[in-house]
Parts: C-alpha cells; structure tokens; sequence
C-alpha cells in the first residue's frame, strides 16, 4: 500500500510521466495492477537514467570549466600590470561561481535520479511479487542459517596478493576487538559492505531490459534462510520489466566477495527452468560469512543484460 | 620514513599487549567464550553423511577395515600397511618430511582423525572420499607397491568370509581368484598391459571387491576419535565459569596469550577455525617449493586428477545416486586460486606431527610460525606454472616473544593418545598377545 501512495505522488510530481495509465481509475484485478504499476515504474526507471546520464553530461561540464579556471589562474599569475591582473581575476572569480552552479545542479540531478530510481524500483518489487505470488517466498534481503554447530568460515583476511603488491606485503592483518569481548577476532577488512549497500533480493538489469529476483530453496521461517558450508538450490525469476516472465533464457552465474580475490568455492549453474521464467540455481555455496556479489549474465530475446545482487550474509 | 614507521608499529604493538595485561590473561567475557566453544572438540558436529559409501557406519565394516589398515601383507614386499605412515602412535602421521614405505613419496603423510570431515582428501583433495584415498597409495609404487588385482585377489583369499558376511557377494571373489597375472590401469608396464587384456565383467568385478576394500579401511577410519586435549578442558572450565586457579592448572598464561593471538593478530583463526582448526579449503601459503624442477600444482592439478579419478562419488562402484554428488557435480575447475594451493590442515595434534607442509618443508612449529610472520611470495616458473600463483597471507608483524606464545599454544591442541580405544590399536598385536597396547611400526 505504501507503494502505491507513492506512486501517486510521484505521478503528480513527475508531470512528465504522469500521462500512464492511472491504476486507480480502473478497478482492474489484482494481477493486472500490479502490471500496470510495474509498467509505470519502468517508465520511472528510464526517466530516472536519463536524469543520471543528465547529471553525468552536467558535471563533465563542470569539471571542463574548473579545468578553464585553472589554466586561467596560471595566466593571471603570469600578468605583469596590475589593472590587467585585477580585472582578468574578477572574470575567473565569475567563471568560477558558474562552476559551483554547475557542480550543485549535477549533484541535484543525481540525488533526484537516484530517488527517482528507488521509488520506481520499490513499486516494481511491489508489482512483481504480487505477480509473482506463488513463486515469492522471500521478500527481504538473504539471511544466513545459525547452527550452532557452524564452522567459522570466516577467511576473512585471507586475500590473493600479487608479489608486485608491496602495500600489501608491508600490511599486517587487522583485528577488531567487540565491546563485549576482550579477544581480538580477525577484521572483515576490504569486505565492509557500504551502509547504504541495496541489498535487495529484487534487482533490474543493468540496462533495465530484465528484473529478477533470487531466494534460497530452503527452509526457514518466516522466510527460507541460507546455509553457511553446504551446497543448496536457489530459484532464480526472471522477467521483463513488467513482470511478464522471460522463458529460454541462457544464463551464466559467478560469485565474488569483493576486497578478496577468491570466488566461490563451487562453479554453480542454472540446472533448469521448472515453470516460465523460473530458473533452478544448483550448486550455491558459501564458504563464509560477509559480503558476496552474485552476477547473473542473461541473454534472452536477443538481448543480453546483467543482473547484480549485493548480499551481505 | 621507513625506520620511523617500523618505531610507530613497534610501540603500537608494545601498546597492544599491554592492553591484555598478565593479570587479566584469564578474565574472559561471555562473547569469548561463546566464540571461543566454536573450537572445543564437543562442538564437533556428527560425522558427515557419507552417500557413496553405504558401509561407512558399519560395525563390521569398521573391524575389517582395522584388519585392513594394519595389514603389512597388502603390500609388494609384505611390508607396508597403512599404519606404516599412519602410525596411531604418531596421532596417524610417520614423522617424516616425505613417507618412507617401498619408496619415497611425493607428499607428507596427513593425520588421519581431523581429516574424516572434509569433503577432500589428499593434500591437494583429488579424491573426494577416504574409501577412494584408501585405494590410491595400494596401487602406488612407492607405497604399497600393489597391483589392483593382486589387492582384490588378497580380500578374495585372506578376508573371504568378512567380505561375503559383509558385502554378500561370492561371486566378484571367485572372478577375482581365477586371476593370475598382477593387472592395474594405473600400474605401468606389465600390469597396465594385463589389465588392458580382462574382460570387461573381470575389470568391474576387481574394480568392486578393490572399491570395497577401500570402503572398509574409511568405515574403520571413521571410527578414529579425539579425546579432548588440554584446551577442549581448558574451555570446558571456561563454560563452567571455572575461576584462575583451576584455569591455570590446565593452561599456562603464555598458551592463553598465544591462543589469544591465534583468534586475533596472528590470523590462524581465519582459516584454522571450528573444532577441528581448518576450513578444509585450500590456499597457497607460498611455503618454500620443495623441488623446482618438478613444481607442485597442488589443487589445480588435484582438481584435475579428480575429474579422471575412477573412484569419486560418480563412479560406478559408489552407492550414491548422481543428485548426491554435489561435490562433485559442482566442483570448481578454474580459478588462479587453484594453482598451488593445498588443503588447509587441521591443527588438532600438530606439536606432536612434525615436519610441516606439504612435503615437510618446515621443521618445527618455530619455523612455521617465523614463515607466516614474514611470508615470501610463492615460487614461480613461467614454464611450469598455468599462471602466476596467487597468495593469500599478509606479514603478521609479531615479535619473537608473541611467536613463542603463538608455538606455546598450539601444544595445547595435542590430545592424549587414547590407551583403552581398541580404534587406535594394532588387531595383529592384540592378538600376539603384545600387550604394549598402541601399535608399533617395528613389530
């Protein structure tokens, strides 16, 4: 429900998109809202790219003018007469305020395009799992089983190193040390995931030609959990960006836990499509706890696209 | 610049061992002890299903494998038994840098108890079951120096009643006994020529009686059980919130220091962890290359072997059905993190299984310690080498006196030998009457 709150005022601040179809004035089933709204949050996506690449054409421009500026100020140092020197300053100084004009919109742009991007991937999730309603077990982000039994697996520090990489032959390992501990354990380092890391289970492609959403067949409860040290199966959905499911896909699966060379200890592959657009992901297995990327290169209807998922387990 | 940051790191590492003063070295926090328990040996979970060998929990499979591990008959020379380099008295390894049986082998011989949970065996894990480890050194000219039907001829003569009551089939042993010329794919020369001249209903019926050998010896080996060392009790008392004096009687402060590092600045614990102390991955430590002329590839050339191996969970002498070959259906056959890269051991009993690595490059915990704290790189050969070895340790920067604590610790992994554990005991001295009670390799 909030979603949809939200699409409304999206539709009326974004008099540009707002020309889609209205849902609410048409009662229509359950599965046709939900297309529908996927559909309008889709036009959100593009329009939400378009402002990045806006926001990208913006700060180039600035980043042109801070470079005049600078080759300014060399030829103003170089000036012998005062007059000249004060007046040829003032124009830098003019110069210089357009920059942080132009440095402000594209920051403006990107912050509007990024909101935009949420919005309108908060209301696809919301489309596609109602869609999707008997395949959807697991809404929030992946979560790891607790055994009680589980091994460490923590490696954490653990990281290829090439010889040429003196830092890394100077650095020494680092530890954390937990308010409640008086141990020191080893430090997640270069696997920190960011604060602000969408962890999601429901992704669109890079290129906003596929959504998709991965879960763990598993059990648990409420939601299906993953385990930790054990090969399992995953489903992977795949759709366009209106929920419609995407068949006779080929799809290539890879895994990386970024700040650590290794992947995963397994080569996982799609073993099956059990129902239209659904996808059987055997062969999954984490080693370890922290944070893994999982890329899913799709090609379907002759297109090909990348789907990225951020776990942090 | 150089000289002033080593000062820098020198007083933060001063700073940092006081902060753990010798007073509080036994005061411990209820978050420690939970992560601590993640390494007691009663935190061991139950043995690991074993699909593709459906004797593994048998009793009686157990006993004939004991009779089959201690067996020096099941050799070329009638004097090599697995017991040879799995010595129970030497926690199941023979204390030397490369095995001595009919040759000399390429590798150390690993400690068999910590070994049963992984899903590898071997140090570069190319066979994914230790019924399939068992069978590999037989036919191994520098260990037991047998052939595959000569062994499968000795189940037929020398264990014919176990096998029949066991496995319930008279039929592969008397295939096997109407053989007469040694016959092995993996034998050169004569005996791969034999082999290449039996039917195929002769080669399947070796292949069976040979493949439940090995099932046998991994029933018996599954048998083979740690009894808590002084740091299992040590955190027994831990949990029983045990004060600083019965603490200290098991563990002297140096040990808590060095297991203090062990969980922390030293790293062991990233991937010597859970109760056995490894994550059973494999990862290249660039421990000295013992031969460069003949560089190890380690897993990347395990991986290899074991996609050839006649004797994995997919073969057709193993009793799981294909969907429970996971390990194996998935295995992962590419990644620069292959090359050179060997099991992580357990460290259960390591003060007592000298040398260390691979091919026993290490003499002592003390060089093994000094090499994690100033690694070099792996060696690479452009000519031998697919690519470039990874490396996966960094410099630990501890000073000699943390290095000793460090050494000090791992002492407290040894168990003690168990006397009355009939597993851990020779059957044929049993029954000579020896009652020295743990095998010898010199009877």
């Amino acid at each position: 429900m909030k979603h949809i709150a939200q699409v409304f005022l999206l539709l009326t601040l974004m008099p540009g998109v707002a020309t889609a179809e209205d849902p609410a004035q048409a009662p229509a089933p359950e599965t046709e809202i939900s297309n529908l709204s996927m559909q309008v949050a889709s036009r959100l996506l593009t329009e939400a790219q378009e402002l990045e690449q806006n926001s990208v054409n913006v700060l180039r421009n600035a980043s042109h003018i801070r470079k005049q500026v600078n080759e300014m100020r060399v030829v103003e140092r170089s000036l012998k007469d005062k007059k000249q020197k004060d007046s040829f300053g003032q124009s830098i100084d003019m110069l210089n305020s357009q920059l942080e004009l132009w440095q402000k919109q594209g920051a403006d742009l990107r912050e509007s395009s990024s909101k935009l991007k949420n919005y309108a991937l908060a209301l696809i999730e919301e489309g596609f799992i109602r869609q999707w309603s008997d395949w959807v077990k697991l809404t929030g982000p992946m979560r790891l089983q607790t055994s009680h039994n589980q091994m460490l697996a923590h490696n954490t520090q653990i990281r290829s190193v090439h010889p040429s990489m003196l830092n890394r032959m100077t650095a020494t390992p680092e530890t954390v040390k937990p308010d409640s501990m008086s141990l020191e354990i080893p430090a997640m380092t270069g696997q920190q995931a960011p604060a602000d890391l969408d962890i999601r289970t429901f992704q669109a492609s890079r290129d906003l030609n596929f959504f998709a959403h991965i879960e763990p067949l598993t059990e648990g409860s409420p939601e299906p959990l993953t385990p930790l040290n054990e090969i399992h199966k995953w489903n992977f959905l795949l759709s366009d960006m209106n929920g419609e499911p995407i068949t006779d896909a080929k799809i290539e699966f890879s895994g990386h836990m970024p700040g650590h060379v290794h992947g995963l200890p397994t080569q996982p592959r799609i073993t099956a499509e059990s129902a239209p657009g659904v996808y059987k992901v055997d062969g999954v297995k984490f080693q370890m706890a922290g944070w893994w990327v999982i890329q899913f290169d799709v090609t379907a209807q002759g297109k090909s696209d990348t789907i990225v998922f951020n776990l942090v387990l | 610049m150089l000289r002033i940051k080593h000062i820098a790191a020198g007083v933060l590492a001063a700073i940092s061992s006081i902060a753990v003063a010798a007073s509080d070295v036994y005061q411990f926090t209820d978050a420690d002890r939970d992560f601590i328990a993640r390494f007691s040996l009663s935190a061991l979970p139950e043995l690991p299903a074993a699909p593709s060998n459906k004797y593994a929990d048998n009793e009686e499979a157990a006993e004939l494998g004991r009779m089959l591990f201690f067996d020096r008959s099941l050799s070329g020379n009638g004097q090599v038994s697995c017991a040879q380099c799995h010595n129970p008295q030497l926690y199941f390894t023979d204390g030397l840098p490369q095995s001595q049986a009919i040759g000399t082998t390429r590798r150390s011989a690993p400690s068999i108890p910590g070994a049963i949970y992984g899903p590898w065996q071997f140090w570069d894990g190319r066979t994914d079951s230790l019924w399939a480890q068992a069978l590999s050194p037989m036919e191994d000219q520098n260990e037991h120096g047998l052939d595959r039907t000569s062994a499968a001829k000795a189940m037929a003569t020398d264990y014919r009643e176990e096998y029949v009551k066991l496995f319930g089939d008279a039929n592969d042993l008397d295939a096997v006994s109407g053989l007469t010329l040694p016959a092995s794919p993996k034998v050169a020369g004569d005996a791969e020529k034999n082999w290449s001249q039996l039917s195929a209903a002769q080669q399947e019926a070796v292949n069976r009686v040979f493949a439940n050998m090995g099932k046998a010896i991994m029933a018996y080996e599954r048998k083979l059980k740690l009894p808590p060392a002084r740091f299992d009790q040590f955190i027994d008392l831990l949990e029983k919130k045990a004060g600083e004096d019965k603490l200290k009687t098991v563990m002297s402060a140096d040990e808590i220091q060095g297991m203090r590092l062990f969980m922390g600045k030293a790293n062991c614990a990233s991937c010597h962890n859970g109760p056995l102390f490894t994550n059973f991955e494999f990862h290249n430590i660039g421990a000295p290359e013992p031969d460069v002329k003949q560089v190890d590839l380690g897993r990347f050339q395990g991986v290899n072997d074991l996609t050839k191996n006649e004797f994995t969970c997919l073969s057709p002498v193993s009793d799981a059905e294909l969907e429970q070959c996971e390990e194996m259906a998935f295995l992962k056959k590419q990644g620069p993190e292959l090359v050179g890269a060997f099991k992580t051991p357990s460290l259960r009993n390591v003060a007592a299984t000298a040398p260390y690595m691979q091919a026993g490059q290490f003499a002592t915990l003390q060089d093994v310690v000094q090499h994690y704290n100033k690694p070099k790189p792996p060696y690479y050969d452009r000519e031998q080498h697919p690519s470039r070895p990874h490396f996966d340790i960094i410099p630990l920067g501890l000073t000699e006196e943390e290095l000793a604590q460090l050494v000090a610790f791992l002492g407290s992994l040894t168990s003690p030998l168990p006397k009355d554990d009939k597993w851990w005991q020779d059957p044929y001295l049993e029954a000579n009457g020896d009652s020295s009670g743990l095998a010898s390799t010199t009877k």
